[in-house]
């Protein structure tokens, strides 16, 4: 654990670091010199002294409590928070879908992000500056048969983004929504090769997103100078 | 165990941060309202209010209660009328 409070290092947690597009960025951030909290249900294979691991299961608040107790106490401040984690545990015809998966994936993708938004205000709230990223995804867009239950947990954060962006914008907040095009991660590797090639066609750009395009918009949505830009749904990929 | 007295000198307290950062002059009394259309606070200072009152009271008590669960909105008499009836509450929360 570190204990180093740097006021000049900025503060950033990201869930779902273990793995795929959380543990790229926890490495890229660490490389920028940022101080680094990651979560996950998981062990994490970052060993770095500006990075601090919690293993946390992301749909019992309890455990989402105790994050934010710790960076309280370990850090005092929060400036920058990345909801990353999410599930897509079943792609089937909505007819199929048993009521234990639709509460799992909407406690990992729609409940745990909103008690992270929440949480995370209330840290960012008293310095009034916080930039929050919400992962998105272009099947929002796409509106692919068989991923309605996936799709309506993007929607949710989408809707639940726009309206946060409002409450907080007084307080220097600012709460957009990056959702990057097929990336070659885990979770993609479960969708049919077939009908991802097909989503793809549908965009501008075919070819599968690189995790640069998604820290190059974090980036962005995280300058000082992006305080104006809030509430707002990026769609990477030409979507 | 934080007495009633001690929960008040810290919503107190942590007025007077909100009135210091803001520029403002909240009442540091008993009967001040929190919420409503009397009250001098807009939803976004009792925001500020309540997460500095939920962080001094870790400090001092080592328990982290959040303030705004289910029960405050739910109940009757809503736990926001004053800094009274806010300060009763979060001894309930705290001696549960």
């Amino acid at each position: 654990m570190n204990n180093d409070i740097n006021p000049l290092k900025p503060i950033i947690l990201i869930t779902g670091s273990s793995r795929g597009i959380g543990n790229y960025l926890a490495n890229y951030y660490l490389n920028r010199g940022f101080l680094v909290v990651g979560c996950s249900r998981n062990d994490c294979d970052i060993n770095h002294e500006n990075y601090n691991h919690i293993i946390a299961d992301l749909s019992n608040e309890e455990e989402i409590l105790n994050v934010f107790k710790i960076i309280r106490k370990e850090h005092k401040r929060l400036d920058i928070m990345i909801n990353n984690a999410a599930i897509n545990p079943a792609i089937l015809n909505v007819a199929f879908l048993p009521y234990k998966t639709i509460q799992n994936i909407y406690a990992v993708n729609v409940f745990a992000p909103i008690m992270f938004c929440r949480e995370a205000v209330k840290l960012m709230i008293r310095n009034k500056f916080g930039r929050i990223i919400n992962l998105g995804s272009m099947a929002t867009k796409h509106e692919v048969p068989g991923e309605a239950l996936y799709t309506s947990t993007k929607a949710s954060i989408n809707a639940f983004t726009r309206v946060l962006s409002k409450e907080v914008a007084s307080s220097g907040i600012t709460v957009n929504v990056v959702a990057p095009s097929v990336i070659d991660t885990e979770l993609s590797k479960a969708i049919n090769k077939i009908a991802l090639k097909e989503v793809l066609s549908r965009n501008a750009i075919k070819e599968y997103g690189d995790l640069v395009d998604v820290s190059n918009t974090i980036d962005y949505l995280i300058k000082e100078e992006s305080k104006s830009v809030t509430g707002q749904i990026i769609y990477l990929g030409g979507v | 165990m934080v007495t009633k007295n001690e929960i008040i000198e810290i919503i107190f307290q942590s007025i007077e941060d909100i009135n210091n950062e803001n520029g403002i002059d909240i009442a540091k009394d008993v009967n001040t309202k929190l919420f409503g259309s009397d009250s001098e606070l807009d939803s976004i200072l009792l925001v500020n209010l309540i997460v500095a009152v939920e962080e001094n009271i870790e400090e001092l008590s080592g328990k982290y209660i959040p303030i705004a669960d289910e029960r405050a909105f739910s109940s009757e008499n809503s736990p926001f009328k004053s800094i009274e009836t806010l300060a009763d509450y979060i001894k309930t929360l705290l001696d549960e």
